[in-house]
């Protein structure tokens, strides 16, 4: 390639190369030194190099200090408490959300996209409206969905009201039993019904995973269910052995990225969190942010912290990658 | 097929046309002139932040002044500003403030401090005051020389004594209180009617002097969960946060912590805690998050949902506009009496300057500051009831006109009004306690007073800030 050339060429790269070095490798790095140091927030005082000190406060016991019985877990069971107990209820929050919010996603989706993919009359109106919440995001649609799970005057729990009045006859007549009484949840004013409430507002914006699980659909060739047509297979069989497989590939990637938002979920912490829930939607980045952003502006322990929940995110992460890279030696195996 | 020739250069390379020449020296200087404007739209700021101009003794001077709150703190510091603008012709004033809470305004103050940019003249609460005192000695120099500021020290023994005193660290004066007041409780009469219409009995009116038992007497009284309640339940109280409960705590003989030493222990808090615990608990006088869900203090005691509330006197102005016919009665009463005696806890406002700000701006700011606890502003500030003045002499128009009895008690609340406690790490520690008083409160929580106090003073943060006497 002549100079004039390669000149063309790194001019073309240098915006991605400038914003990569700018605004991804250089806040990694920036990030990373910061852990090491004591930098606060909130003073203009230079920063000191604590070592791994900010790494140990973050995930030390202190052994001087009576357990707790409401102590983070039992993987601290015995004498002494975490030296900031936090870290781990946050880290806890942000699996357990991961835990419940990402097979609940990924089946929806599923079920959403194969169903939206049946060519019957009007399902395009259908398909717009369930991407449509996905569209809406961010902090208007979690305001607009706090006030649907408010426990006296909200939508959802008036919809479980009708629902309990509606069967009370029947219950009546059959099994003896009255609805009357029966409690329903407190949703966001609970510790307990929190992070299902938080579930169910994911799974009403999986707009944006179904129409990549849809995508996925149409490119599976629709002789190969055919075929398996032919050979007797029922629709489950067909489902299962042949479009599962096909749709692999999609299916980590909507894995992956579901796992990866829910691990650092923070709008919905953030906007929804109340004192009842007792840190229950205290997830592993609003605790960062406020421990950065707010009281006490501790920036080197905030980094620390992002370092440390990068870290798990990769263990979370890495049974999609070891799915994925196996399909791509299954394929390179069979070609 | 014809072939197409070779397409002959239009010039030899290397030797550039004129007009070639005169384009790219163009094309340069169009993007050294872009260059150069971003570079000052980005780093102008800074610039003149490191190499200031030289002052011009004819020029006109613009300090910043800082403050927080609705429109109604907007517009009395407006009309504070233009005042004090008509007086300085050559001084302007930017008025820079945080809408809503104080928690956004410290922080962004905190921002601005770390940044080496404090505004000139700005406000600060008592409770956050300590944390950013210790960060101001960072930025260049604590706020010394506040006698000299008007060189009548006999001006500062004019303001209230607490209120200096919440501002002086180390025997340092960093801020002076500009306005504030105690914490008193709001009663909405209306509540305690309604009670009386549907329980078909006489309940009480709320009444000078009573104790804690008194009060807790009449909050059962005035607690219907019953719906039939003309559309709504109603509660006798409304549950505080510990700052604004410090009252009762103290009123049990009980305190938090001095500057060294814990003292949230003993009998006297774990009958204020057990107190505290059992409004929400067992006497079920407050309403629990679920019963109001999305509601606050102010909703819900202006709608005639909680009949008392603990509030300062800021939320009367608050009370008097929002509140509507029937509803329209209210009263204040002072805190009340329990074993300990009679307590209250008053906060302060105050105005600090930028230890960095130097030269006439440095002077202009002082007599910013001085205008604000000027004889006019502050009985402006007592006329409008936004809170009580700091200038003593300014409390006699504080107690006039159609509130005057009510304001007369914040008044007289002075006389058994006590500061918060004072420690290292305030916000931290405030975090934590409130974070393990929602535990503690939490239905599914049966510890006891005893043991949530010693779960607590357990509590490594504790440990760190304070003498805690072993008791882990």
């Amino acid at each position: 390639m002549s100079l004039q050339g390669r000149g063309a060429a790194w001019g073309f790269v240098a915006p991605f190369i400038v914003g990569f070095a700018a605004w991804c490798a250089g806040p990694l790095a920036a990030s990373l030194f910061l852990s090491l140091t004591d930098a606060s927030g909130a003073s203009a005082r230079r920063a000191e190099y604590v070592g791994l000190a900010n790494y140990r406060a973050a995930l030390g016991v202190d052994r001087t200090a009576r357990a707790d019985a409401a102590g983070p877990g039992p993987w601290l069971a015995g004498d002494g408490r975490p030296t900031d107990p936090l870290v781990y209820r946050s880290l806890g929050n942000s699996l357990a959300y991961t835990a419940m919010t990402v097979p609940v996603t990924l089946a929806g989706s599923l079920a959403l996209a194969l169903l939206l993919m049946q060519r019957v009359r009007g399902f395009s109106i259908v398909r717009t409206i369930v991407y449509l919440p996905h569209l809406l995001g961010g902090v208007a649609s979690l305001v607009i969905w706090s006030w649907l799970l408010n426990p006296r005057f909200g939508g959802i729990n008036a919809a479980i009201r009708a629902v309990y009045a509606a069967a009370d006859p029947l219950l009546r007549a059959t099994l003896g039993v009255t609805t009357e009484g029966w409690p329903v949840p407190e949703w966001l004013f609970s510790p307990t019904w929190c992070k299902p409430a938080l579930v169910l507002i994911r799974a009403g914006t999986v707009g944006g995973s179904v129409l990549i699980l849809m995508a996925a659909l149409q490119r599976v060739p629709p002789e190969l269910g055919e075929a398996a047509a032919l050979d007797g297979a029922g629709a489950w069989t067909r489902l299962r052995r042949v479009t599962l497989p096909q749709l692999r590939p999609a299916l980590v990637f909507v894995g992956l990225i579901e796992t990866v938002f829910a691990m650092q979920a923070f709008t919905e912490s953030y906007v929804l969190s109340h004192r009842s829930q007792q840190d229950g939607l205290l997830f592993a980045a609003t605790y960062l942010y406020r421990t950065a952003f707010e009281s006490p502006h501790r920036l080197g322990y905030a980094a620390a912290l992002g370092w440390i929940l990068a870290g798990v995110t990769g263990v979370m992460i890495a049974p999609w990658l070891a799915w994925g890279r196996r399909r791509a030696a299954f394929e390179e195996g069979g070609t | 097929m014809r072939a197409i020739a070779p397409r002959e250069p239009l010039a030899p390379r290397g030797a550039a046309t004129p007009r070639a020449l005169a384009l790219r020296l163009l094309r340069a200087g169009a993007i050294l002139v872009v260059g150069l404007a971003a570079a000052a739209w980005l780093f102008g700021d800074t610039w003149r932040h490191h190499f200031p101009v030289a002052e011009d003794a004819g020029a006109t001077i613009e300090i910043r002044f800082a403050h927080f709150g609705g429109y109604e703190e907007y517009a009395l510091w407006r009309e504070a500003i233009e005042v004090f603008e008509r007086e300085h012709p050559r001084v302007r004033v930017r008025q820079e403030f945080v809408v809503g809470g104080q928690a956004l305004y410290h922080g962004k103050l905190r921002q601005q401090a770390s940044a080496a940019d404090l505004p000139d003249v700005f406000f600060v609460q008592v409770g956050p005051f300590n944390d950013l005192a210790d960060q101001f000695a960072d930025v260049g120099g604590v706020l010394d020389g506040v006698q000299e500021i008007d060189g009548r020290p006999e001006n500062l023994s004019g303001l209230d004594a607490l209120g200096i005193e919440a501002f002086r660290v180390d025997g340092v004066q960093r801020a002076l209180p500009i306005c504030g007041g105690p914490l008193l409780i709001y009663v909405n009469l209306a509540c305690f009617d309604r009670a009386t219409r549907f329980l078909g009995s006489a309940v009480a009116q709320p009444h000078e002097p009573w104790t804690i038992d008194e009060f807790l007497a009449l909050a059962s009284q005035a607690t219907i969960r019953d719906p039939r309640l003309e559309g709504e339940a109603q509660f006798g109280f409304w549950h505080p946060r510990w700052v604004y409960y410090l009252p009762f705590l103290w009123s049990f003989g009980a305190d938090v912590a001095d500057a060294k030493r814990w003292a949230l222990e003993g009998g006297e808090a774990e009958s204020a805690l057990t107190l505290y615990h059992d409004l929400l608990r067992v006497h079920r006088v407050c309403p629990g998050d679920a019963e109001l869900p999305q509601v606050w203090q102010d909703v819900a005691f202006l709608t005639g949902r909680v009949a008392m509330c603990v509030n300062g006197p800021w939320f009367e102005r608050f009370v008097e506009v929002g509140v509507t016919g029937d509803l329209g009665r209210f009263d204040v009463l002072p805190i009340p009496r329990g074993p300990g005696g009679r307590w209250t806890r008053v906060t302060w406002d105050g105005a600090a300057l930028n230890p960095s700000t130097r030269g006439a701006r440095r002077r202009a700011a002082e007599n910013f500051l001085r205008h604000l606890l000027s004889e006019p502003v502050q009985d402006r500030l007592a006329t409008q009831g936004l809170a009580m003045p700091a200038r003593r002499a300014s409390l006699d128009v504080y107690v006039t006109g159609p509130r005057a009895a009510q304001r007369a008690r914040f008044v007289e609340a002075l006389a058994y009004s006590r500061l918060q406690p004072r420690f290292p790490r305030f916000q931290e520690v405030d975090q934590l306690i409130n974070r393990s008083l929602d535990r503690y409160l939490n239905e599914a929580d049966d510890r006891s007073a005893r043991e949530f106090l010693a779960d607590l003073r357990a509590e490594p943060l504790i440990r760190a800030c304070f003498e805690t006497g072993g008791g882990s």
